[in-house]
């Protein structure tokens, strides 16, 4: 798939594109079957099947565009690509020539490149020395203007917006912010940025795209965009295009099935309990989101989540503050006013009533928030940015 | 993916032929025959010559040869830790290459501990039967800091690892002569038994020769409480320093014979043309 083909199919999406990383062939099959917008090869992705974390893929166990290549060309490019495939490029590795191998990509039907495993990844004196070194970002940004003077289609992987500046100068298409190591699970790392951070950050980047002229899609990879609900929180407070997903597919679908499928083939009951509880102790922080989304219009306290999820009021407010950023109340007024102010943009309710909808039975108090939160009364805010 | 050929044998036996197979060699000095203990022990700086391509001829004679795997990669020892090839196999394949056999000066190879994808057991009695005297822990994780160190001992591929196998690998009949970066790392390491050990003064050097006040102090200072560390806990353990930046190291020389620091010796490296015929 051409370049062209690339952006008119993204285009046809809006701001609903999904990327997917993938490893594997089974995987590529699933890609294909729900019409995924983009395919990303990466060396990650195959050490998360071998199952490391996605960390492994910067370490030196292997070259990381030989990995790539070879799953490519054994398990992927025979089922000839019907979605856009981009492969994940190790821009500093010493052992290539980038302009040969770029070409090379091109003529094995690669729609676009990425550059990633980064050195991005790597921060502290480490990361500063390597720069001086001569493995830097630069040559990764070098990479990107390559496969642009190619016609491939091309996703920069940015953690801050003077990187991004680098990529857009260079001419890439799509900037995608990577948020860095994901937390929980079987295979996860400990420190991973938190919801808030990460919005912030996405916030200062997409302003760099925007202002550049010409249009980026703007896309977000990694850290805490793992579940529907924190991926939904993060596209609803930026201006993001779409989410790649990484770990959250792994996470979410095989390990998750994976714990559920094997339970069910072991017999003693007493195992299948503890293991149950264990699930759910990784769940809490999930499980949370996911109640807000299907409850925000009733009234929610965080007693009563904590008690669903049988553990104290006190633990849990400790737990969701660390993960979310931000103190429980202070999430869910967030999540109302987000929802509020949808509504006011899209519908002709009434303010009263849309007060009602996300759960404030008092129009006054509502109003009252709704102005601390977003600086302005919700009938001024209609006012500005009816859509109708 | 080839299986590198191994012998499999049991500990004891492996231990007996790497004594026989050490007395055999020819022209060989006294000094193989004897443990790395008392080869190290009246040593004050320690040259290691990495073995590389197309390098000059290094002004002093390294006392040991090492094989890394970024010496192939022809890249910076910093980038050590990127993912351009599997560090592993790729010393498994230097140490099959070159002659390491017909070499007077003894050789240790970088094996990079932390490598879940790789048997190390088998990887060690390769090396030993290819000729390499002993091992050395690089590519390390003690290069990295921040986040990346941090999330990386979190998944399990930290430091604790590079410890492990040293055991195995002393347990083996390999010397080994390991870096630690820091406090913890030297404790740990400590506990395996090492002869001797490098305090690797880390990756970040700003270091200016011409300066008037060079900003020696802060390492001096590290060095400092290392030393009494080490020195009560396991005394033992011979200590050398390693600093990346030569005028660093100078001063920690100097330090050194004043008593101003209580170190072993100095650890330098260098490299060396075509897997060093001519040492």
């Amino acid at each position: 798939m051409n370049k062209n083909a690339v952006l008119n199919r993204l285009k046809s999406r809006g701001n609903h594109i999904f990327g997917m990383t993938l490893g594997t062939g089974i995987y590529y099959k699933y890609a294909v079957l729900n019409d995924v917008d983009l395919a990303f090869l990466i060396s990650a992705s195959r050490f998360r099947q071998m199952g490391m974390n996605s960390l492994a893929a910067t370490m030196p166990y292997g070259n990381a565009n030989d990995i790539v290549l070879d799953f490519a060309v054994r398990e992927i490019l025979p089922q000839r690509p019907k979605i856009p495939l981009i492969f994940g490029l190790c821009a500093t590795d010493p052992t290539v020539d980038l302009r040969s191998y770029i070409a090379r990509l091109k003529e094995l039907n690669f729609s676009g490149i990425c550059n990633i495993p980064s050195v991005i990844i790597v921060d502290g004196g480490l990361s500063a020395m390597l720069e001086a070194e001569g493995i830097s970002y630069q040559k990764e940004i070098q990479a990107i203007r390559i496969a642009h003077e190619m016609d491939l289609f091309t996703v920069a992987m940015v953690q801050d917006a003077e990187q991004a500046g680098g990529m857009i100068e260079a001419g890439c298409d799509a900037v995608c912010v990577h948020f860095g190591a994901a937390k929980g699970g079987v295979l996860g790392a400990k420190l991973e940025v938190t919801q808030r951070d990460a919005v912030k950050a996405a916030t200062q980047i997409y302003e760099q795209c925007d202002s550049c002229g010409r249009k980026i899609i703007k896309l977000f990879y990694g850290g805490p965009a793992k579940t529907p609900p924190s991926v939904h929180y993060i596209k609803e407070n930026t201006r993001a295009d779409g989410f790649v997903g990484g770990y959250s597919i792994e996470r979410l679908i095989v390990e998750a099935n994976m714990q559920k499928g094997l339970l069910r083939y072991t017999f003693l009951g007493a195992e299948e309990q503890e293991g149950r509880q264990r699930a759910e102790k990784i769940d809490y922080v999930e499980f949370t989101k996911e109640y807000i989304e299907q409850n925000y219009k009733d009234h929610i306290t965080a007693n009563q989540i904590a008690a669903k999820l049988h553990i104290s009021r006190s633990y849990f407010s400790a737990l969701v503050s660390k993960e979310l950023g931000e103190p429980f109340q202070e999430y869910l007024i967030t999540y109302r006013m987000e929802k509020a102010s949808n509504l006011l943009m899209n519908t002709l309710l009434s303010v009263g009533e849309i007060a009602e909808m996300v759960g404030y039975r008092d129009y006054a108090h509502f109003s009252k928030s709704f102005k601390k939160k977003m600086k302005i009364s919700p009938a001024a805010y209609r006012k500005q940015y009816k859509n109708t | 993916m080839e299986m590198p050929i191994i012998r499999t044998m049991k500990r004891r036996r492996l231990r007996e032929d790497l004594r026989k197979r050490r007395r055999m060699r020819p022209g060989e000095a006294d000094m193989l025959t004897t443990s790395f203990e008392q080869w190290i022990r009246d040593k004050t700086q320690f040259t290691m010559g990495e073995v590389c391509d197309g390098a000059d001829l290094p002004e002093q004679v390294p006392d040991a040869l090492c094989l890394y795997h970024t010496a192939k990669l022809q890249i910076s020892n910093l980038g050590s830790l990127m993912p351009y090839g599997n560090a592993n196999r790729i010393v498994g394949e230097m140490c099959r290459e070159l002659p390491v056999r017909e070499w007077k000066t003894p050789v240790f190879a970088g094996v990079c501990g932390t490598d879940p994808f790789c048997l190390l057991e088998p990887l060690l009695q390769e090396l030993i039967c290819n000729g390499v005297y002993g091992i050395q822990n690089f590519p390390t994780v003690g290069l990295a800091d921040g986040v990346f160190r941090y999330n990386l001992e979190a998944i399990s591929l930290g430091f604790r690892r590079e410890v492990e196998i040293m055991k195995t690998a002393r347990q083996m009949g390999l010397a080994i002569f390991p870096f630690v970066f820091n406090q913890v790392e030297a404790l740990t390491m400590a506990e395996t038994g090492p002869a001797a050990m490098i305090y690797h003064l880390g990756v970040l050097q700003h270091f200016h020769a011409e300066r008037q006040e060079p900003p020696a102090k802060p390492y001096l200072e590290r060095i400092r409480s290392i030393s009494t560390l080490l020195r009560k806990e396991y005394p033992r353990i011979r200590l050398f320093v390693y600093a990346r930046v030569e005028a660093l190291s100078h001063i920690i020389e100097k330090a050194m014979e004043d008593g101003r620091v209580d170190i072993d010796g100095i650890y330098t490296s260098c490299r060396v043309k075509g897997g060093g015929r001519q040492v």
